[in-house]
This record gives C-alpha cells, structure tokens and sequence, in this order.
C-alpha cells in the first residue's frame, strides 16, 4: 500500500519533469526524515548511550560558553596573556577567588579549563573530520573499483597501519613547517593522516559485501556509471557505518591531541587539556602535589572520550542488527 | 604444503613492506628542510667547506644515488648514520636502549595478557552481573585515560605522597657498582609503578576481546551440547568456550603490537626510563634528526617483525585463516 503511493508521487504521470524531481526530493526527505526518527528511537532506549549523548551535550555546552563567561568576566582568557597570568601566584591552591587553584603561570584553572574544551572539541571534530572524510574515500574507491586499484590502495592502507602511530605523528609534527602559527592545523593534519588507515579497511570491507547484493548488479546490466552506483548505491549504505566510525574517531583524536601536546608538539598558547597536563608535567607541578592542577583536565579528557565511546557503542549496537539479536 | 606457500607469501609481503617503510622513511627525512652540513659544523661554514661536507655525506650525487647507497649501507654494514649530539653511531644507541624498553614493555605484555584473558573470562561467563559491569566500566574508564596522565597521577600517590616507589629512573645511585644480587630487587622496585600503568591503560583491548568472544562463544550450538551433556558451567566455560574464544584474542595481540610503542613512549618519559621513549623525546628537543630517523625505522621494523610473528601464530591456531 505504501509503496504504490510512493510511486505515485515518484512517477506523478503528466506533471512536468521539474515537479517530479522536486516531488522525489522531498519524499527521500520524508522517508530519512522517518529512518532517523526510528534511530533515535532505539537509541534513546539504550541507557549507555543516552549517558554519552548528555556527556557529549554538556562538553559542547561547555565549549560554547566559555567566550560569554568571559565576556561577562566571570573567567579570564588563558590564551591571552596579559589579562590572564598573575606572577608571584603560580601553582596556588584552590581558594574562594580561584575555586580550583591557579596553573604554573598563575592562571585561574577554571579558565583554562573552560577555553580548553573549546580547542580540544575543534581539534577533536576537524581531525575525525580529515581522517573519515579521507579514510571512506579510500575504502569507497578501493571497494568500488577494480582489482589493482583495490590491491594499490589497500596496500598502501596496510603500510600505514603497521606503522606505528605516534613515532610517525612525532616526525611528522616536528618537521611541518612553522612550528609557529597554525600549529592547530598541524595537529589536526598530523592526526588526520595518521589515523585514516583503520576507517579506510572498514568502509572497503561493508562496500565489498553490499557490491555483491543483486541491486548493484540491476543497477549495472541498466548501465550505472561507477561514480553513479558509487554516489546512489554505495555510500549512503556505508554511510550509517561511516557516522559510527566518526564518533569513535573523535575520541580518538582527542586523545592523540593529547598526547602531541604532551610531546610539546602543539602550539604552547593555545591551552588545551593536553597541553594543561603537559605544563602541569614540565613544571613539576605533580611531584609538588598540585592536585587541582593534574587532575581536572586528566578527568575531563578521560570523561568526553567515554561520552563519545559510548554513543559510539550504542549506535553500533543500533545500526548492526548482528548485535541487536544477542 | 599449503602451510608453506603461505609462509612463502607472507614473508615476501613483509620484505616488501619492510622495503615500502625503508624508501618512506628516506623521502620523508630528505624532503626536510635545512642542511645537514650546516647542522654539523655550524651555520658560518665558507661554501667550499660545505662542498666539501657535501662530497664526504654523499650529499652532491642525485638523490636516488644517495638512497641506494644509504639502503647499501644498512643492509650490508648496518650502518644507519651518525647521532648529531652522541658523537655514535645511530644504531648502537638505539639497540642500547631498547633493551630496557623491552623489559618494561615484555613484563608489561605478559602481565597484560595474562591480567586481560582472565578478567574477560570472568566477565564473559558472568554477562549482565554486577561483576560483568564492573571490570567492563572500569577497564573502559582505563582506555579513556592518556597513559602519560595516569603515570602522574600514580607518582604523586604514590612516589611523592607515600614514599612507596622511587619517583623516577631505572635504578639508584646508578654511578655505583653493585652486585647483581642488589642491582636486580632495586630495578624491579623501580618497574612496579611503570608496569603497573602499562598494563591499565593496556589491558581494555584484551577484557573487552576475551569478554565478548566468550560471549559469543557461549551462544554457539555446542555449548548447548555440552550443557546436554550434563557438564557443570565450570567445565562448560574451561574446555569448550574458551578455548575458541581464545582465536580472536591472539589477533588482538598482533594489533596491540601498534599501541605498546605509542603507550611506551608515554610512559617512558613521566618515568624517566632510559629507553627508546625517552630517547625519541631527546633526538626531538635535541633536532637530532639522524637518530629521529634511525629510531623511527628501528622501532617500524621491530613492530612489523611482531606482527609477523602474531600472524604466523594466528594461521597455525586457527585452521580457517588457512583458506
């Protein structure tokens, strides 16, 4: 019964050929509109990932508000060093001006909390950004295409994922020029192209099994270009997979954020959670016992990598109906 | 016969990879900016002294003269260069520090395995049960944390607060003789923190693996035999589930091969552990870019040989891979 209606206005008969288009156009949106709905169903019945998703929800909370709370001087801007540090006052422990203590250069940690979740989120989501957007395009074209352009490719992937991660991402962070200015760039290239391999193998392995269902063939004997079944047929079938592995790759590269920072690869203004640690560590702040200094950062990357884990988890759980039956 | 055609082939694609991280590994450290003359005797070198450099490092031939000549070099003398701060060559630093970096990381490995199989198998038969959630929560907590992080946190608990552990190094008084009967109690202490972090921020990967093949394992038709049978769940869980959940955990070793260099480097430099990690973070700070490179292809070639052991052990257990 659906599915004639659903002709019926895919093939509206006499009506011109602008009005079916726009007519297919906003059923496919009804029809996403509703597969979201139902997904959002499933997934607010699962219990973990609501937990994720209101974690997520509160650091993104966190990130926006943090210009606003400074324009209202409830915190000062870590970044900017003429307003922020206080010399003669580093490493202070929390007292009723600074309710978590000053860092080594005297700054309110609070603010630096707050103005690190920003840079962390942006560097989480551009690197996750760079390594699917770059990863599934390898996956889709070497599933896609034919066998030696498979074979280059995903030998390729294969040589990128036995090399060791960090070591490559410390070469590689240290020799692109300048150490300076965009250094957030940097960071967010490096980790884009360190990260890529594992979503590239995904996406290749869930596009060789949905080439073999029947309606890629149809869609060939009627004479598809590649790039069409490519665009139509293949990615928006990964494309749930590809959304699961984005979340996963935020964590990710926030953790990998953190530990060029760490590694004193990042740009030393611009504070994130990482770098907060790693100043923390150069100054021998934890040797001192700065608690308030060492742990809040550390508690709140390990909190929005669990966040996105486990929105990532739910949706697996979701989206593979493997799962679901267990 | 089989058996060895994929010997054969395996060990050719390794070579090849082995070549493929070699010739990356030129490019990229050629492709760099600066002069390694200037980097040797300083920037106010009159130009036909830098010519002269230039000759002596091979420097004026083209550069895929140089590359075969470096890959003549490795292969025949094992000769990867000269450390720029060191005044040695680049190899014997390396291989010196490794063998400390090994025992952190071997201790480490081993503990993690064995600590991660275990707790899974626990969770795995226990699914749903308070238990189960526990050991799944907290190792889940213990992936999300950076390794380098948790050092600090366990050297100010317990280094600088309790006095418990050392707070750094492999050893004390490290200028004196010891007698072997003193020198092996003090390292030991000196790796319990440093381990002790290696195996949490580790030992998710192998829990959550061993946890969900197992329950996987326990769904299958034989276990419902078995149960037939008349076999207690004990013997259920030991001789029938586990050991084929087992399968996907030695893939999981082979994987986290990757990850020991990462968290090691970590680790390496909270604790000031003489190793490999700390060295990469000197040849860094230092822009020592011979020993970078030389440490860069070690460390790669080390992981790819483990991992090629992984995998010839994963083809012999599980007779499917075969195929």
């Amino acid at each position: 019964m659906q599915r004639a209606s659903v002709l019926t206005k895919i093939l509206p008969g006499k009506s011109g050929d602008k009005d079916k288009k726009s007519s297919v156009r906003s059923e496919r949106l009804r029809l996403a509109y509703k597969k979201t709905r139902r997904t959002w169903k499933l997934f607010r019945s699962n219990r973990l990932g609501i937990l994720g998703f209101l974690m997520l929800i509160s650091f993104i909370v966190m990130a926006i508000i943090a210009q606003p709370l400074h324009a209202l001087g409830l915190i000062s801007d870590p970044n900017d060093l003429r307003e922020s540090i206080n010399p003669g006052r580093e490493l202070e422990p929390p007292s009723a001006e600074h309710l978590l203590g000053t860092d080594e250069k005297g700054r309110d940690v609070i603010s630096d909390l707050f103005y690190g979740c920003t840079a962390t989120l942006i560097v989480g989501f551009a690197a996750a950004l760079l390594t699917i957007v770059f990863g599934s395009s390898v996956g889709l074209l070497a599933g896609a295409s034919g066998k030696i352009a498979d074979e280059v490719l995903m030998r390729t992937t294969d040589l990128f994922l036995v090399i060791p991660w960090l070591p490559l991402a410390i070469i590689l962070a240290a020799f692109l020029p300048p150490k300076g200015e965009p250094a957030m760039l940097k960071v967010i290239f490096v980790i884009g192209v360190t990260s890529w391999p594992a979503t590239a193998r995904i996406v290749r392995s869930q596009v060789l099994s949905i080439k073999e269902r029947s309606y890629i063939e149809r869609a060939v004997c009627l004479g598809s270009s590649r790039l069409h079944i490519m665009r139509v047929h293949l990615l928006p079938n990964v494309f749930p997979l590809i959304f699961a592995n984005a979340i996963i790759s935020v964590a990710w590269a926030i953790l990998s954020a953190a530990f060029l920072a760490f590694l004193n690869l990042t740009d030393p203004n611009k504070i994130t959670w990482g770098l907060m640690i790693y100043n923390a560590f150069d100054v021998e702040g934890f040797g001192a016992g700065a608690w308030w200094f060492v742990l809040p950062p550390g508690i709140l990357i390990v909190l929005v990598v669990l966040g996105f884990t486990f929105v990532s988890y739910a949706l697996d759980d979701i989206l593979n109906p493997k799962l679901r039956r267990r | 016969m089989r058996a060895r055609t994929i010997l054969v082939r395996k060990v050719i694609g390794l070579v090849v990879t082995l070549l493929a991280v070699y010739t990356l590994n030129f490019f990229l450290f050629h492709m760099l900016p600066g002069d390694p003359a200037y980097a040797l005797v300083g920037p106010r070198m009159p130009a036909d002294q830098v010519a002269v450099i230039h000759e002596m490092l091979g420097l004026d031939k083209p550069l895929y003269v140089q590359y075969f000549i470096s890959l003549k070099l490795l292969l025949v003398d094992g000769y990867l260069g000269e450390s720029w701060v060191f005044d040695k060559e680049v190899l014997d630093i390396v291989l010196d520090k490794m063998q400390y970096t090994l025992l952190l990381v071997g201790v480490g490995t081993a503990l993690t395995v064995f600590v991660g199989v275990n707790l899974g198998i626990i969770a795995g038969s226990r699914r749903g049960r308070p238990v189960d959630v526990a050991v799944v929560g907290s190792s889940l907590a213990f992936y999300a944390m950076p390794a380098f992080w948790l050092a600090m946190i366990m050297i100010m608990g317990f280094s600088a607060s309790l006095h418990w552990f050392p707070l750094e190094g492999m050893e004390s008084d490290i200028g004196r003789e010891k007698p072997l009967g003193e020198r092996v109690p003090d390292i030991l202490w000196h790796m319990v923190l440093p381990v002790t972090v290696f195996v949490l921020v580790s030992i998710s990967e192998f829990v959550m693996m061993m946890r969900n093949a197992l329950v996987d394992s326990l769904t299958e038709d034989y276990v419902t035999t078995a149960r037939a049978k008349g076999l207690t769940p004990k013997d259920i869980v030991r001789k029938h589930a586990v050991p084929n959940a087992l399968i996907p955990t030695v893939a999981t070793t082979a994987m986290f091969i990757g990850w020991v260099v990462t968290g090691t480097i970590m680790i390496e430099i909270v604790f000031n552990w003489p190793g490999i990690g700390t060295l990469t973070l000197s040849a860094l700070n230092n822009q020592d870019y011979p020993l970078l490179q030389g440490l860069f292809l070690v460390v790669t070639l080390t992981m790819l040989l483990a991992n090629f052991g992984a995998d010839i052990v994963y083809t012999y257990i599980d007779p499917r891979v075969r195929i």
